[in-house]
């Protein structure tokens, strides 16, 4: 532990009250004394705490993550010149010299979309037919037509649209987030994660996707179960009420904390941290998963059984965790990875996440939460307008992300694909740059939120970002 | 001492010709016109800098030795004769030259006046002073007065001199007890810190009562714009072109170079400031926090303005010692109640919002009164699932005079706090989700006329309310619970039948008025033979896709070869957000039809500015099916007069077949 290390120990307060602390942690005192301590240190405050860098916009972010790369073909981008081509040999001057995944090799076919387009809400854009009930929101969000990302395969693009670096190891975007902004909540975790999966082969998602890398340990994600109880072992054991479980951490934390001062590791801090919040979430995650004050009106506009695993469930809980304060939740579903089978699965993914996300969308704008909650769609690649057999292959160079809620005009189009849907031709748009509009929105500065590790100051969008002006209202 | 009887009759004969030469040239300077001058008399004009110092020193050395003579009595001064000749000469010199200066007209204002009376003055006086040391000596009681008198001549001549090159010395003491422009109360913009980089570099010879060099004042922003004698210095979103920067970039020794040599140069902020903000479009009242600058810039451009300290010390990490500042203690307070409640936006952390997330079981009237300090600073409230009461809302209410945002959902107050809202003028949006509201509360909301946004899903307030709430809160979107019924999805049937849109490449609305259906439009020609006849009044007929019959079809042509213009009015001005066009192909000849175009708008149709230009595609089928709508985005500025100026065509001439036009909010 070197001296800047030292110095960096924010959350240990002064010598006199770790004093204080010490000599009474080895009884029983209240678990508040821990948490505000005589100095009103707070261990969940971020670095911004004194003020953010410009006046945000929202406040929290809902993730929902497409996981497996669904075809921008078939969500948001109408391709009529893709249809007319369907079945003829893809031209030369698209892919020669490209990138292919699993098409190296094979002859290339012009594969039209499968399904057809409408034009929705008054901005009359152009949403695929499997998704009739996003179509019904297409006046609150913003889609980008002209992402592009950079690794083909599935865990390094995660990577990179999580962590802004295709080399594993550095914080995702939710723990930028948090150790900038702190969590809202004291009783849940300010980054949550949930899963689903349906309609197609289930890709692997990891941990490391919402990890904290260098930053402190305690903003990591916090994956929740999906089915049945979110947090295994919530309850106490048989025999131990609530109070007893407090002196338990308690006596824990205190031992922690007299190993805290003589080492002064970070990660010991953040286990107090944690476990101070663990025995709140006792409290705390049975009120939310008590689906009972939930009117049926609003189960029947997600579509879903709370606790039964679907997209539609987590979108739920999603709403519930963020009126409780947590500030970035991320959905991954897990399903769009069509390398086959288009026409027969992906109906059902789509089937799976539709109602889902258009009843969040809707029910935070009933309840006026859209206005201060970032909402991004869209999964870590697009798909080829080449046939791969009955599906399509991984496609990095152009795909549609959509974007609602705080500071974003709804009903907006913005950037475009070249006529095949290949490569983002007007305003390209980077994982870099949708980083850097976050933050913005959030009220942090990309270039000012940076941590020193390594000998240099590591920041998010590393030495790019530009804001994406066209979706900002 | 004496002079030599020779050269002092020499000396007396060149001073009345000195005295003739100064009274000629100033009747002459004064009353000639002012214009150019040979080279070689605009030369001596020029030397006038040159020469006016030299007296300076002389008169005052031999003032100062009168004044020593006096304390010291001694009987001479050494050498004062010479000195005196050398002073008077120059001051002569320095008198006709700054004639010749005054007469080419750069300078004008009060102070040349009076620095040109006095300057006329004191030469007179030396010349005065130079007589009487020659025809008295210089120690005779003669010289030694007028030695005085004109010493003190040269300093008022000196001061209006020195006030016109270098402004006034005092100006530091001056400023600091001036009132500085409050920037706490105003919104600090760029246009601000760019003023304050003129007022400290360029405002002692570009603005008012100084000489105005080049024509040129910089004190204002139609100053600017309007430039001096070479012509604007600002082009707003030009670096190239704006003088303001081009000058600046030049080297240094370029004659042009501002400021000049040896005054004080811009620092590398601040013309890195003034670039971008050139660059930026030069705006006049956008708010420095705004813009799009490097943060360090910003940064710079916030000590530069003499903003607090806090402020940029907001900036850093908080690794380092939070810096002390009033809200802190009150925070403290508020937090040591309930956790993470209190969060702080903006770099000086000076906006404020409260939210009772974390106990909202655990509102008391004493939590709330504990937030009264920070009141002001407040600018978002979050007492959503509280069991805050009626009368503590009451009261944090009227003292939250800044408050923008209140979320009271899922909440039991009455409405007893809804008068008080009313009086908040920041108050934007205003959250009732799930509370027990009636339609007598529909009157207290009606008043809220500030609101942009309410929400009123789940209350019990009945559609027709909400429906008359909707007319009387005009400018505010109102969210109620008929807004899912209103966002119904597309049916499954309708998804199984539909088939892929038609290729039309724009996004049309159908909701928004039309206005080109109330303009009245007009070409510069049109299409007529016989009785086929293809006027402008087609354009907004309603009839698409070349349709119509003989002598009554939809679509304008413009006469044979011409590719044509056609103006709309509006009749009044709109926030012009969207034009549509489409295209003619002539039916099934495909022989005319615009092929690229101009579009203008004006306010007063008399003066046009361009919008944007842009190509036509040609209608390729001719069945009706593929005339798609172009749709062109606006960016709402104002407009009553819309004008499409083709600039080239297909086939025979230009023509379309209908313009919409939408100002959509």
């Amino acid at each position: 532990m070197n001296l800047s290390d030292f110095n960096k120990v924010q959350d240990f307060s002064s010598r006199r009250t770790f004093l204080k602390r010490s000599l009474s942690s080895l009884g029983a005192f209240a678990i508040g004394d821990l948490l505000a301590g005589s100095d009103g240190q707070n261990i969940w405050k971020g670095t911004l705490g004194s003020g953010t860098h410009i006046q945000p916009k929202v406040k929290r972010v809902i993730h929902l993550c497409m996981a497996g790369g669904p075809s921008h073909l078939e969500t948001f981008d109408y391709k009529p010149e893709l249809e007319k081509l369907h079945g003829q040999a893809m031209p030369e001057s698209f892919t020669k010299g490209e990138q292919l995944a699993q098409l190296q090799g094979s002859a290339l076919r012009v594969m039209g979309p499968e399904f057809g387009f409408e034009r929705h809400g008054e901005s009359g854009m152009m949403i695929n037919n499997q998704f009739p009930h996003i179509a019904s929101v297409a006046d609150d969000i913003a889609v980008v037509r002209s992402m592009y990302t950079e690794q083909i395969n599935h865990d390094p693009a995660h990577t990179f649209f999580n962590t802004g670096s295709i080399i594993p190891g550095r914080p995702c975007m939710g723990a930028w987030t948090l150790y900038g902004l702190g969590s809202v909540s004291s009783n849940l975790p300010g980054y949550v994660v949930l899963t689903s999966e349906g309609g197609g082969q289930a890709q692997p998602i990891s941990s490391k996707q919402w990890h904290n890398g260098f930053l402190p340990s305690k903003f990591q994600g916090v994956q929740l179960q999906s089915k049945g109880d979110p947090v295994y072992y919530v309850n106490n054991p048989n025999g131990i009420n609530r109070d007893a479980q407090g002196d338990l951490i308690n006596t824990i934390n205190g031992l922690n904390h007299l190993h805290l001062e003589e080492s002064h590791d970070r990660e010991i801090a953040a286990r107090i941290a944690q476990y101070e919040l663990a025995f709140k979430m006792q409290a705390s995650v049975p009120e939310l998963t008590d689906f009972a004050n939930e009117p049926q009106h609003v189960l029947d506009l997600y579509g879903c059984q709370p606790g039964d695993g679907s997209f539609a469930s987590n979108c739920l809980m999603a709403r519930r965790l963020a009126e409780r304060g947590v500030r970035f939740i991320q959905l991954y579903h897990r399903g769009w990875d069509h390398h086959g089978g288009l026409k027969q699965n992906f109906p059902v993914a789509a089937k799976h996440v539709d109602q889902g996300t258009a009843a969040l969308i809707k029910d935070l704008k009933m309840r006026g939460m859209l206005d201060d909650t970032l909402v991004i769609w869209g999964g870590e690649f697009g798909r080829t307008p080449m046939a791969q057999g009955t599906g399509r292959d991984h496609h990095i160079k152009g795909f549609s992300v959509f974007f609602a809620g705080g500071g974003i005009k709804g009903g907006t189009v913005y950037g475009s694909t070249d006529e095949l849907g290949y490569a983002a031709t007007e305003h390209p748009t980077s994982i870099h740059d949708l980083h850097m509009t976050m933050l913005h929105l959030l009220g942090v500065d990309h270039k000012q939120h940076t941590f020193r590790f390594q000998g240099r100051d590591f920041r998010l969008t590393d030495v790019h970002g530009h804001l994406i002006k066209g979706i900002l209202a | 001492m004496q002079a030599h009887p020779k050269s002092s009759r020499a000396v007396l004969s060149l001073c009345g010709i000195a005295i003739a030469a100064i009274a000629g040239a100033t009747i002459w300077a004064k009353t000639a016109e002012p214009g150019k001058l040979p080279p070689i008399l605009e030369v001596g004009g020029n030397m006038h800098p040159l020469f006016l110092h030299l007296p300076i020193g002389a008169f005052m050395y031999l003032a100062t030795a009168e004044v020593w003579r006096l304390f010291t009595k001694t009987k001479s001064i050494p050498g004062a004769y010479p000195v005196l000749l050398f002073g008077t000469a120059n001051s002569v010199l320095a008198a006709l030259a700054g004639l010749l200066l005054y007469q080419q007209g750069e300078y004008s204002g009060e102070l040349v006046d009076q620095h040109l009376i006095w300057g006329v003055v004191f030469a007179l006086c030396s010349v005065i002073v130079l007589i009487a040391a020659t025809a008295k000596g210089s120690d005779s009681g003669a010289y030694r007065s007028t030695i005085l008198g004109s010493a003190a001549a040269l300093t008022v001549a000196g001061h209006w001199g020195g006030l016109i090159t270098h402004g006034d010395p005092l100006k530091p003491i001056l400023a600091s007890t001036k009132t500085e422009q409050d920037f706490s109360q105003v919104p600090l913009t760029s246009y601000h810190v760019v003023d304050r980089i003129f007022e400290n570099k360029c405002y002692s010879c570009h603005a008012q009562d100084t000489k105005q060099k080049g024509g040129l004042l910089m004190d204002s922003y139609a100053a600017l714009i309007a430039g001096g004698k070479k012509g604007t210095s600002l082009v707003p979103g030009d670096i190239k072109e704006s003088r303001l920067s081009s000058y600046v970039h030049l080297p240094l020794d370029d004659e042009l170079h501002m400021p000049p040599e040896g005054k004080p140069q811009l620092t590398e902020e601040e013309i890195s400031f003034m670039d971008q903000w050139i660059g930026s479009g030069a705006p006049e009242t956008l708010e420095l926090a705004s813009h799009d600058f490097p943060s360090e810039l910003t940064t710079w451009a916030l000590a530069y303005m003499g903003a607090p300290v806090m402020q940029q010390e907001a900036t850093k990490l908080a690794d380092d010692e939070p810096s002390v500042d009033v809200l802190a203690p009150h925070i403290a307070k508020v937090e040591a109640v309930i956790e993470n409640s209190i969060f702080r936006l903006g770099p000086g952390g000076e906006a404020l919002t409260f939210t009772a997330v974390n106990a909202r079981n655990a509102i008391t009237d004493e939590t709330l009164a504990a937030l009264h300090p920070l009141a002001d600073s407040l600018i978002e409230i979050d007492l959503s699932g509280s069991n805050v009461s009626s009368q503590a809302l009451h009261h944090l209410l009227e003292k939250s005079v800044n408050l923008q945002r209140l979320n009271l959902s899922n909440t039991t107050v009455d409405s007893t706090w809804m008068p008080v809202a009313t009086k908040l003028p920041s108050l934007q949006s205003l959250i009732l989700f799930g509370t027990e509201l009636d339609d007598q509360d529909v009157k207290q909301l009606a008043k809220m006329q500030q609101l942009e946004k309410l929400y009123l899903a789940g209350t019990g307030i009945s559609e027709n309310q909400v429906t008359a709430l909707r007319s009387r809160l005009a400018t505010a979107e109102l969210i109620a619970d008929d807004y899912l019924a209103s966002h119904q999805p597309v049916s499954k049937e309708k998804i199984v039948a539909a088939k892929t849109a038609p290729s039309s490449d724009t996004d049309t609305s159908s909701k928004f008025k039309n206005l080109a259906l109330d303009a009245s439009i007009s070409a510069d020609s049109f299409y007529h033979q016989g009785t086929e006849s293809f006027p402008a009044k087609n354009l907004n007929d309603q009839r698409e896709a070349d349709s119509g019959s003989s002598g009554n079809w939809s679509f304008w042509l413009a006469e044979d070869n011409k590719t044509g213009t056609v103006t709309l009015d509006l009749q009044q001005a709109y926030r012009v957000s969207t034009v549509e066009i489409q295209n003619t192909r002539n039916r099934h000849y495909a022989d005319r039809g615009l092929k690229s175009f101009t579009l203008e708008g004006s306010l007063d149709g008399k003066n046009y500015t361009k919008i944007l230009s842009s190509d036509l595609a040609h209608p390729s089928e001719a069945n009706g099916k593929d005339y798609p709508f172009h749709s062109y985005t606006l960016d709402k500025s104002p407009l009553r007069y819309l004008r499409i100026v083709g600039e080239s065509h297909y086939g025979a001439s230009g023509g379309l077949n209908e313009i919409r036009v939408f100002a959509k909010p």
